[in-house]
C-alpha cells in the first residue's frame, strides 16, 4: 500500500523513532515475519497506520507535524552535540536525544516529543501484533485491523 | 428525513421555523421536542450519520470518524486534549454512558448567583425525568459492575471513602468493553449504548424533523437582532473541513452551500464550536462574554499494576464512582471525582509514562492494570477566541488552587488503589516515577502539575455562552435565548454558568428539554 502522507525522509526519521519509541525491533521483526513477502517492503503496518491517520489529521496539524519531524531530525547537533541528523544516529545516541526533549526544559520542545511520541504509540498499539504480543486477550471484532 | 451532504450536487435552501445547530446532546432533545409540537425542523451536522455495526476496535480509524480533529484538539500551548465527538450524536456515541442527574447545590447556585429562573431542582427534574426516560437510564445492576469498578470500590471502602454505582443509559449489551469509547457497534433501541444517536434522533426524523450531515454551518445569519437563518457547506465524506478537491477521487468539486431561512436557531454545536460559530458570525454580545468561562473538567490518570489480572477492558468501563472529594454542598466550586478509566491497548499506551524498553516492559502489565481519572470540578477559566482562518483557538490555563487540588487527587488515587492491593503505581508524566510505598507519594507533590510533561485531558468543556439574568455578565439568558438576538437560543453545555463537576450529558439534555418546551409553549420567539 502506497502512503499518502509521508515523503521518503520522513518515513526514516519515522521508522527509527518508532524502534526507539515502542522499544523493540519491531521493523527487522516486520522484515522477517510471513505478512512482510507479501507487503510492500519499505511500510510496517505501524507506518501504514500512522500515515492514514495522519492523512485524515486538518492540516494545520499536518503542517505542524511535518514542521517538528524536521526540526527533530537535524538538531542533534545543538542538543546533545552530535554532528549529522537524527537518523544517523547510533541507538544509544538517539535515545539520549529522544530524552533531552522529553525533558526539556522548554514547553515547546516537550510538546513536540509528547506528539510524535502519542501518534506513534496509537499506529503501533493499534496493531494486532502488538495486542497478541502484549497478550491482551480483548474481544475482537471482525473487521478489526484495517490497517493490518 | 436524512439528506447526507457529501451526495449534494447544486446549492440548496431550505425555509423552516427552527434550525438547528449540532445533533448532540442537546441538538438532539431540542429537535425531536420541537418537531413533536408540529415545528418544521432542520438538523444540520458537520460529521456523518456512523451505521453502529461499521463500528471497529481500530482505534486511529475511529478517531478519525468520531472526533473533533480526531481527538488531537488541544488547548493552544498542547497541554490539554480536548476530545469532541462529531457525527449524528455527537459525544453520547462515544462517551461511557454515565447518566448523572446535576448536584442539587449546583442548580441551587445557578438560582442564586445568576438569577436564572425555574432552575431548583424541583423544577428541574421535570425534565430530568423526561430525558432518563427517553435515554432508558437504569441503575446498573451489580453483576453489570467489571473487575476494574470493583477494584476501585474495593479501594474506595478501605479507605472509608464515598463512593456510589451510577445510572446508565444502555440497553443489554452482548459485548460491552472499552472499547465502548470508541462507539458501540451493538447499538440500536433498546440494546447497547442509548445515544442520540438511536434514540431522540430517530424520534425527530419520525416527527418530520431533517437532517443534514456533512454540513459544515459557517454563519448564523440575523437582521435587526433577529435571526434569520444559517448557511453552511456540504463537506466530502471523510473530510471535516471544505477542499475544492477530492483527495480519493482528485476530482475538482464545487463547494455547495445550503441556506436556511428559519425563525429560530438553535445552537448545539458543543462549548467549543458553538462559541466559535457565535464569533465568525460576529453576533451582537453586550457584556463580551461569548467564548469566555471555558471549564473543562481537566483529568488525569493515576494506574496501579496488580499481581492478579484484572482484564479491565472486559465488561461495562465505568459503573462506580468515588465522589468523596466533591462536596459541593460545602463547597460549590471546587472538588474532584475519582473515575475508574481504561480503554484498548492504544489508549491506554498514550497513558503509560516514559518511552522504549520502560515504555513497553509497562505495556506487557495491560491485563493487570486497574486506573482511574482524577476528574476535576474546576475554577479555571480559560477561552474560546479565532484565530485568522475562523478556527477556534483554545485558552486555558489551571489556576494553582485547581493544580493543588489535581495533586491532592492524584494522591488520593494512588491511595485508593494501594489500598486495593496495587503493588506499583504508574503516573502519566513523560518521565516514569514507580512507586511503590504510600510513603513515597510525595513525589508527586514534589514535581506538581506540568504543562507538556503530564497528560491531561477533557471531555467536558463547559460554560462558552454562560446563562444568566443580567446581559452585562451573561450571554443568553434564563431560557437559553440570547440576550441581544431574538430568536437565539443555546442548548449545549455552553450554557453552563460554571463548571457542573459531574458527567453533564444527562444535564444539557434536559436543559434542551427544557428551554425546546418553552419555546414550543412560546412559538413564535
Amino acid at each position: 500500500m502506497a502512503l499518502k502522507f509521508f515523503n521518503p525522509i520522513e518515513i526514516k526519521i519515522l521508522n527509527v523513532l518508532t524502534e526507539r519509541v515502542v522499544g523493540s525491533d519491531i521493523y527487522d521483526r516486520w522484515k522477517r515475519s510471513y505478512a512482510y513477502k507479501a507487503s510492500t517492503p519499505d511500510y510496517s503496518p505501524t507506518l501504514t497506520t500512522i500515515d492514514r491517520f495522519v492523512a485524515g489529521l486538518p492540516l494545520n496539524l499536518q503542517v505542524q507535524l511535518r514542521q517538528g519531524l524536521r526540526l527533530f531530525q537535524w538538531c542533534p547537533i545543538l542538543f546533545i552535540g552530535k554532528l549529522g541528523p537524527f537518523t544517523h544516529l547510533s541507538s544509544r545516541d538517539a535515545d539520549t536525544y529522544i530524552r533531552s526533549w522529553a525533558q526539556s526544559r522548554f514547553r515547546l520542545r516537550r510538546r513536540l516529543f509528547r506528539g510524535l511520541r502519542d501518534i506513534i504509540l496509537l499506529g503501533y498499539y493499534s496493531q494486532v501484533d502488538a495486542n497478541i504480543d502484549h497478550a491482551a486477550a480483548a474481544p475482537r471484532r471482525k473487521d478489526d485491523h484495517p490497517g493490518t | 428525513m436524512t439528506i447526507q451532504g457529501h451526495d449534494v450536487r447544486q446549492n440548496l435552501h431550505e425555509t423552516v421555523d427552527v434550525c438547528v445547530v449540532g445533533t448532540g446532546a442537546g441538538g438532539a432533545v431540542a429537535a425531536k421536542e420541537l418537531a413533536q409540537v408540529g415545528l418544521s425542523v432542520v438538523m444540520l451536522e458537520a460529521g456523518a450519520a456512523h451505521d453502529p455495526k461499521t463500528f471497529s476496535r481500530h482505534m486511529p480509524d475511529m478517531l478519525l470518524r468520531l472526533f473533533w480533529d480526531a481527538g488531537m484538539r488541544t488547548t493552544h500551548d498542547g497541554s490539554v486534549l480536548i476530545s469532541q465527538g462529531l457525527g449524528v450524536g455527537g459525544s453520547t456515541v462515544h462517551n461511557l454512558c454515565y447518566a448523572v442527574r446535576p448536584p442539587n447545590p449546583i442548580l441551587e447556585n445557578w438560582g442564586a448567583e445568576f438569577g436564572i429562573q425555574d432552575l431548583s431542582p424541583r423544577d428541574f427534574s421535570w425534565s430530568l425525568n423526561r430525558v432518563e426516560a427517553t435515554l432508558g437510564v437504569k441503575p446498573i445492576q451489580e453483576n453489570q459492575v467489571n473487575g476494574l469498578n470493583r477494584i476501585i470500590r474495593q479501594g474506595c471502602r478501605a479507605m472509608g471513602w464515598r463512593g456510589t454505582v451510577q445510572k446508565h443509559n444502555r440497553g443489554p449489551c452482548p459485548d460491552c468493553s472499552a472499547d465502548c469509547l470508541l462507539g458501540c457497534p451493538a447499538s440500536e433501541p433498546g440494546l447497547g449504548k442509548q445515544s442520540m444517536a438511536v434514540t431522540y434522533i430517530p424520534q425527530a426524523l419520525e416527527a418530520g424533523a431533517r437532517l443534514y450531515t456533512n454540513c459544515l454551518v459557517e454563519a448564523i445569519n440575523t437582521e435587526h437582532g433577529r435571526i434569520v437563518g444559517a448557511t453552511a457547506r456540504f463537506l466530502s465524506e471523510n473530510m471535516q473541513q471544505p477542499r475544492h478537491t477530492d483527495t480519493k477521487t482528485k476530482e475538482s468539486r464545487e463547494v455547495y452551500q445550503l441556506t436556511v431561512h428559519s425563525k429560530a436557531v438553535i445552537l448545539a454545536a458543543g462549548a467549543v464550536n458553538s462559541p466559535q460559530l457565535w464569533l465568525k458570525s460576529r453576533l451582537p454580545d453586550p457584556g463580551k462574554h461569548a467564548g469566555r468561562n471555558l471549564h473543562l473538567h481537566p483529568a488525569i490518570f493515576v494506574g496501579g499494576i496488580f499481581d492478579q489480572e484484572i482484564d479491565a477492558y472486559q465488561g461495562i468501563p465505568q459503573s462506580f464512582y468515588v465522589d468523596h472529594f466533591l462536596n459541593i454542598a460545602r463547597n460549590s466550586d471546587s472538588g474532584y471525582l475519582l473515575l475508574p478509566a481504561f480503554g484498548p491497548m492504544a489508549l491506554v499506551a498514550l497513558n503509560m509514562p516514559s518511552f522504549g524498553q520502560e515504555h513497553r516492559d509497562l505495556m506487557r502489565c495491560y491485563r493487570s492494570i486497574a486506573a482511574l481519572l482524577v476528574l476535576l470540578h474546576d475554577r479555571s477559566s480559560g477561552r474560546v477566541a479565532l484565530d485568522r482562518q475562523g478556527r477556534p483557538v483554545i485558552r486555558y490555563r489551571l489556576s494553582r488552587a485547581d493544580r493543588a487540588s489535581l495533586v491532592e487527587g492524584l494522591i488520593h488515587g494512588a491511595q485508593l488503589l494501594f489500598a486495593a492491593g496495587a503493588r506499583e503505581i504508574i503516573l502519566p508524566y513523560t518521565q516514569r516515577t514507580a512507586i511503590t510505598r504510600e510513603r513515597d507519594l510525595d513525589v508527586i507533590r514534589r514535581r506538581g502539575i506540568v504543562e507538556n510533561d503530564i497528560l491531561i485531558a477533557s471531555s467536558h468543556p463547559q460554560g462558552t455562552l454562560r446563562m444568566g439574568s443580567d446581559p452585562r455578565k451573561t450571554v443568553v439568558d434564563s431560557f437559553g435565548e440570547a440576550h441581544a438576538v431574538k430568536g437565539l437560543f443555546v442548548v449545549d453545555a455552553s450554557l453552563f454558568p460554571t463548571s457542573i463537576g459531574v458527567p453533564p450529558m444527562l444535564t444539557v439534555a434536559a436543559m434542551a428539554d427544557r428551554i425546546a418546551r418553552r419555546l414550543a409553549a412560546n412559538w413564535p420567539p
